[in-house]
């Protein structure tokens, strides 16, 4: 069995991992699609969804396995009030993402179907912006939960 | 204020995520531009790469050493521990490894700039690109060791 530190390192990579890169891959999209080449956009699509089976699928479930044995090793309540917040936390940017996938499938059928010398469609415009709505309040949930595991409060 | 070690520690934590998290997110789409090898996807992801190195490396690279010496002080580790000099020697191998990755990468923005659709990519690009690509090696191996360190703290005394 893995020991504390053995966990807490696997734990804080996977979280760098997954903040670091969801955050560049943010930024890729959105500086592409300013970009407004199609051929650039599509590429750039692409890569969106190859990384996040890469880093954000495995990362998810690392964080939540690695989370709860440190928690065992360390004794922390599961009714702990730091537990139930970063539970929420949790939970909530989960809400935030399930209609990024979405919007994400949505984007890919309608750069499948576009010509590369066509301009894009409003519609794409439109889904880029909720995309980015999603984002903005993914990243403070994101930094709030940073702030918990420093600060680790209401944990008795 | 100055040495609250909760504060200063997570502006630690939260800087290494932006230099190595995001570093790998660049560096993951660069490849993949170059893997495409589409002109102007090239073209537009060296842009941006260069972009995203001064917005999000580039201050992180500087808040590590300060928020890291400013924790040492504050939890009166010694400047001459191996745990410090190990700690620098990695660190510095990474910063060697990534000032000629940032030139690099501003010369492939130069170099495909002005290149049509259909212009084949220069030679000089590849070569570029080779020597962009190894780089992240030796960066990439130093910042897990370091990681794994700040964690385990061993040779502190």
């Amino acid at each position: 069995m893995l020991d504390y530190q053995a966990l807490k390192t696997i734990h804080i990579i996977s979280s760098t991992l997954l903040f670091g890169t969801g955050l560049g891959t943010f930024f890729f999209m959105l500086m592409a699609t300013r970009s407004k080449n199609v051929q650039a956009i599509k590429v750039t699509a692409k890569t969106v969804v190859i990384a996040d089976w890469i880093f954000t699928s495995p990362a998810v479930p690392i964080q939540f396995v690695t989370g709860i044995l440190l928690m065992n090793l360390l004794g922390v309540s599961y009714s702990s009030q730091w537990f139930i917040a970063i539970v929420s936390l949790f939970v909530f940017v989960g809400f935030l993402w399930l209609p990024v996938v979405w919007i994400q499938i949505q984007m890919k059928n309608i750069l499948r179907d576009l010509p590369d010398n066509e301009p894009l469609p409003e519609r794409f415009t439109t889904l880029m912006r909720r995309w980015t709505y999603m984002g903005y309040p993914a990243f403070g949930t994101v930094l709030v939960i940073f702030v918990l595991m420093v600060y680790k409060p209401g944990m008795g | 204020m100055l040495y609250d070690y909760q504060l200063l520690k997570l502006i630690h934590i939260f800087s290494s995520t932006f230099l190595w998290g995001t570093g790998v997110g660049t560096a993951f789409f660069m490849v993949m531009a170059h893997l495409s090898n589409n002109t102007e996807t090239i073209q537009r992801t060296t842009k941006h790469v260069v972009i995203a190195d001064w917005l999000f490396t580039t201050p992180a690279f500087i808040i590590q050493p300060i928020s890291g010496y400013f924790l040492m002080k504050a939890l009166h580790y010694d400047f001459e521990s191996q745990w410090f000099l190990v700690v620098t020697a990695l660190y510095s191998i990474m910063a060697i490894a990534w000032f000629p990755v940032v030139y690099l990468q501003d010369q492939m923005r130069k170099l495909t700039k002005n290149l049509n659709a259909t212009d084949e990519l220069p030679a000089r690009y590849h070569s570029l690109f080779k020597r962009w690509i190894s780089l992240g090696f030796p960066a990439g191996f130093s910042v897990i060791s370091l990681f794994i360190l700040m964690v385990y703290k061993p040779w502190l005394v």
